[in-house]
């Protein structure tokens, strides 16, 4: 059997979001652990990616970051959008942002880092807002909420959050 | 072609035996033989894709596998959950894998996946998973998957205790 010792085996070991993202000259296959999300990214030769992530067009003629809120993009494939009114269904969070028309990832589901308009208190569930990437919170339970803030240490900005897939209707 | 297994830091091993594991360093994995997936050792506990680390809130207490835990918002800890009853569906965090006790210790819950999940009565395969109206972090099953449960059974057991439901998201309207 073999044996990775302590995690030195991952070709470029242990590292930040920002200093995995920092890395120049990755090849397809390779592998990085990062650690702020504590999971295990392997490099698609375009973006570093793990299971719960997915890569999109930003056709939302605006510059996105990590945290920002899209919508699917129904007129053109594999796009996403700015959320244009509230409670809309929540198609990802950007996890690696990107300029407009460009390549960017996506969260789909699980832990991640969630961009809200204003202070949230952990526990709050959020939905979209018109014209904006932020969410609001909402604990009242209407159609199109996207998860639970889980740490709101952040603010008004970014806070950890689980990314859950609801069903609207 | 040939293909080289995946390899892990510390081979198979059942989840009893990882828990018995020392000296592990951020990064290093296992692969759990239980549920069948690699886990990666975050600095303080051991976790996968479908779990997400939390904190025991500060109501303290015992958290078990199989128990249903939700968000709460602790004036003292991030990312703290509580053990739930039925109207707590709502800040669903998920079911306890790895528990602890104590206000502050971390433990991991599963949001997604196929898991062990606490049934406060018998239960049938197939049937949809729900939270307890009467017993924080009990669960009930409730006959055809419909609003408000949060995963399938995959397993019948004639009495309370613990059985496999691929647990997936909520739904609470």
């Amino acid at each position: 059997m073999g044996y990775i010792s302590n995690g030195q085996d991952y070709t470029y070991g242990l590292k930040t979001k920002a200093n995995m993202e920092a890395i120049t000259g990755a090849l397809e296959g390779e592998t990085c652990y990062n650690t702020d999300y504590d999971r295990v990214h392997v490099y698609n030769g375009s973006f570093w990616m793990h299971e719960h992530l997915i890569e999109m067009t930003n056709n939302s003629g605006l510059t996105v970051s990590e945290g920002d809120v899209m919508i699917l993009d129904t007129t053109q494939n594999g796009s996403m959008l700015r959320p244009t009114a509230i409670d809309q269904v929540i198609f990802g969070v950007v996890y690696e942002g990107g300029a407009d028309a460009s390549q960017v990832t996506l969260t789909m589901c699980g832990p991640c880092r969630i961009n809200c308009n204003a202070a949230p208190n952990a526990g709050d569930q959020f939905v979209t807002i018109a014209n904006s990437f932020a969410v609001t919170t909402d604990g009242v339970g209407n159609v199109g909420r996207g998860g639970c803030i889980t740490d709101d240490s952040g603010g008004a900005g970014l806070n950890w959050a689980l990314l859950v897939k609801r069903e609207v209707f | 072609m040939s293909y080289k297994a995946n390899s892990t830091t510390y081979g198979g091993k059942t989840k009893s035996q990882i828990a018995s594991l020392t000296g592990m360093s951020q990064g290093d994995s296992v692969y759990n033989t239980d549920i069948n997936r690699i886990e990666y050792y975050t600095g303080s506990i051991w976790a996968n894709e479908d779990l997400v680390v939390c904190v025991i809130d500060s109501g303290g207490g015992t958290f078990s596998e199989g128990q249903c835990c939700h968000w709460v918002n602790d004036g003292t800890y991030q990312k703290a959950v509580a053990l739930s009853q039925e109207v707590n569906s709502g800040e669903f965090a998920g079911i306890v894998y790895r528990g602890g006790t104590g206000a502050g210790t971390e433990i991991v819950v599963a949001w997604k996946g196929i898991y062990p999940v606490k049934f406060e009565g018998a239960t049938t395969a197939n049937f949809g998973v729900s939270l307890s109206s009467t017993t924080n972090g009990d669960n009930l099953s409730e006959g055809s998957v419909s609003v408000g449960h949060f995963g399938i059974v995959l397993e019948t057991i004639g009495a309370a205790g613990n059985a496999k439901v691929l647990i997936g998201g909520i739904e609470t309207f």
